[in-house]
């Protein structure tokens, strides 16, 4: 499961570098240094990321960035006209250019823009626009699918046979679609997610002796992920209860590298929520009474069924569950069992919160539903085809080929 | 001489016909998304160019809007939107995010904009007149 330490050294360089300007471009913001600082680091994050083409020997780093960057030109190439991606992001990237604060949108004006949502990549928006010398509709929302990229080559390198990677590639492809170039966040939270899975279930496997790399990733993994967007921060919380579950059945021990990892990716959030709190911003579905409507529904079978069927029936939930379940001996993986356990808390979220929505349930599924529950499904496909990779993997002239490409690398 | 059985050809062989299956899906997945958004070479090219983007990404009244606000409402003074425009949440949100930094305020601006032919009250006179909305001073 060691898979991270097989990828080439520039690519995990790449990811590295990617992950932690990207970082420091937000941080510099948040201290203020919008136009100088933030710009700087984010110019440092696009010359990384074409640093990463230097890892193009390793077949699956070359089918990654042929990925990666057919999805950043045709993001560059369509009109920015999502209704959350306007009344969202990129209005709160134009105020944060506009004004070169960070904490503009926290003034209370357009309340309907959801002002305490994070303003991470609204930052890289506002920082693309800054390079190009100036707004306008096409280029800011470029940065969700520049921002994929460190991403997929974490989970790219989670996989020994390229060919699975292609194949994880499809369902990618259909669950994130038009919200993977649009300026939507839903994708990005699915994609950052499942490399959390493949970053986590790495220190997991490698028990006491993780390895600083691991740790450091999966900071910062976690650090992107809960500033996406609010709700990714039950997906990241999922997906390290679910880890810290599966190392503690093998260790009999807390992982603390893994907390120290997760509690410091929480830290840009925290300092936002702080920021929001103090401006006196509130989130519409937190000012709700969850109570009552739960009271309220609860009893109702109904409810129950007609959430669960619309989360959980689905072909990317179904088919790749059905190949866990006929696979040797795929439970006792390491990734596929954090993967299932983060699945099944995030799915328990959400159905919390259907169950509990101010709005009408039908309307909130349907306007909803196909975006939140990427998250669970890619983690599961993930899941499934990580398996099968193992299966395959250790057929024995396969191992043979394996070893001789990794004393090559 | 008997050949020794190894399963590496047939997998080998499998997992390319996996990975150009999977490729000519996401490819075909590619080119349905990039459909569905409208992708345009076009956007592509401009894609460096202030402003770019607008028509295509905007209703026509928010655009000429912008345009109506930027030659005749001086600078840091709020605007707002008639009624049946702030009712349109569409034409409200799309407003207030493309014409910021103006900002709107439906009780203290004197500059609404309207749908054409605009408002009829004596108490609004027209500063500009456009195709599809119109720029008053109501007091």
């Amino acid at each position: 499961m060691l898979y991270l330490q097989s990828a080439t050294k520039r690519t995990r360089w790449a990811v590295l570098g990617m992950l932690s300007a990207v970082m420091l471009a937000y941080l510099a913001a948040a201290a203020g240094f919008v136009t100088t600082l933030s710009a700087g680091f984010l110019a440092v994050f696009l010359l990384l990321w074409l640093f990463a083409w230097a890892g193009i020997s390793d077949r699956r780093v070359l089918l990654t960035l042929v990925l990666a960057t057919a999805l950043v030109v045709l993001s560059v190439g369509v009109p920015s006209d999502g209704w959350d991606a306007r009344s969202i992001w990129l209005f709160h990237g134009k105020r944060i250019f506009v004004d070169a604060s960070l904490y503009s949108q926290l003034d209370g004006y357009a309340g309907w823009s959801q002002n305490d949502y994070p303003s991470f990549v609204p930052m890289m928006m506002a920082g693309l626009a800054r390079l190009a010398g100036g707004w306008n509709e096409l280029l800011p929302k470029v940065s969700g699918a520049l921002l994929l990229l460190p991403a997929l080559l974490v989970i790219a390198l989670g996989f020994r046979q390229t060919s699975l990677l292609g194949l994880f590639f499809v369902p990618l492809l259909m669950l994130g679609g038009v919200h993977l170039i649009n300026g939507y966040m839903d994708a990005l939270v699915a994609v950052y997610a499942t490399a959390s899975v493949v970053a986590v279930s790495g220190m997991v496997a490698s028990g006491r002796q993780t390895l600083f790399q691991y740790s450091v990733v999966y900071a910062l993994l976690t650090a992107v992920l809960v500033l996406l967007k609010n709700e990714a921060l039950v997906v990241a919380a999922a997906v390290f209860a679910a880890a810290s579950l599966a190392s503690f059945i093998r260790q009999r021990k807390l992982p603390m590298a893994m907390l120290s990892a997760f509690l410091l990716g929480l830290i840009p959030l925290v300092m936002w929520k702080w920021s929001v709190s103090s401006h006196n911003v509130v989130n519409d579905l937190a000012a709700s009474n969850v109570l009552s409507q739960l009271r309220e529904r609860l009893p109702n079978v109904f409810y129950s069924v007609f959430i669960l069927e619309d989360l959980l029936l689905r072909l990317w939930v179904l088919l790749p569950l059905l190949a866990i379940v006929l696979m040797r001996g795929s439970l006792k993986m390491t990734s596929v069992q954090v993967a299932l356990l983060a699945s099944s808390a995030y799915c328990a979220v959400l159905y919390i919160v259907y169950l509990s929505t101010p709005h009408d349930v039908r309307w909130h599924l349907q306007t909803s539903s196909s975006r939140t529950v990427m998250p669970l499904a890619m983690m599961i496909v993930y899941a499934a085809l990580a398996s099968i990779d193992s299966q395959v993997s250790k057929l024995p002239a396969l191992n043979v080929n394996e070893r001789i490409q990794d004393d090559v690398r | 001489m008997k050949r020794a059985f190894t399963p590496f050809p047939t997998i080998s062989a499998a997992a390319w016909l996996v990975l150009l299956a999977s490729l000519c899906v996401a490819g075909w997945q590619l080119y349905t998304i990039g459909e569905i958004s409208r992708f345009s070479v076009e956007n592509a090219k401009s894609a460096f160019v202030p402003g770019a983007g607008r028509a295509e990404s905007l209703p026509r009244e928010v655009s000429q809007a912008a345009e109506l606000v930027a030659r005749n409402v001086p600078p840091g003074a709020p605007i707002r939107l008639d009624q049946s425009l702030n009712a349109d949440a569409l034409m409200q949100q799309r407003m207030w995010e493309h014409l910021y930094p103006v900002r709107f305020s439906q009780q203290d601006a004197v500059f609404e904009i309207s749908r054409n032919p605009g408002p009829s009250s004596p108490s609004c006179r027209i500063i500009e007149r456009g195709t599809h909305v119109v720029l008053a001073e109501c007091h």
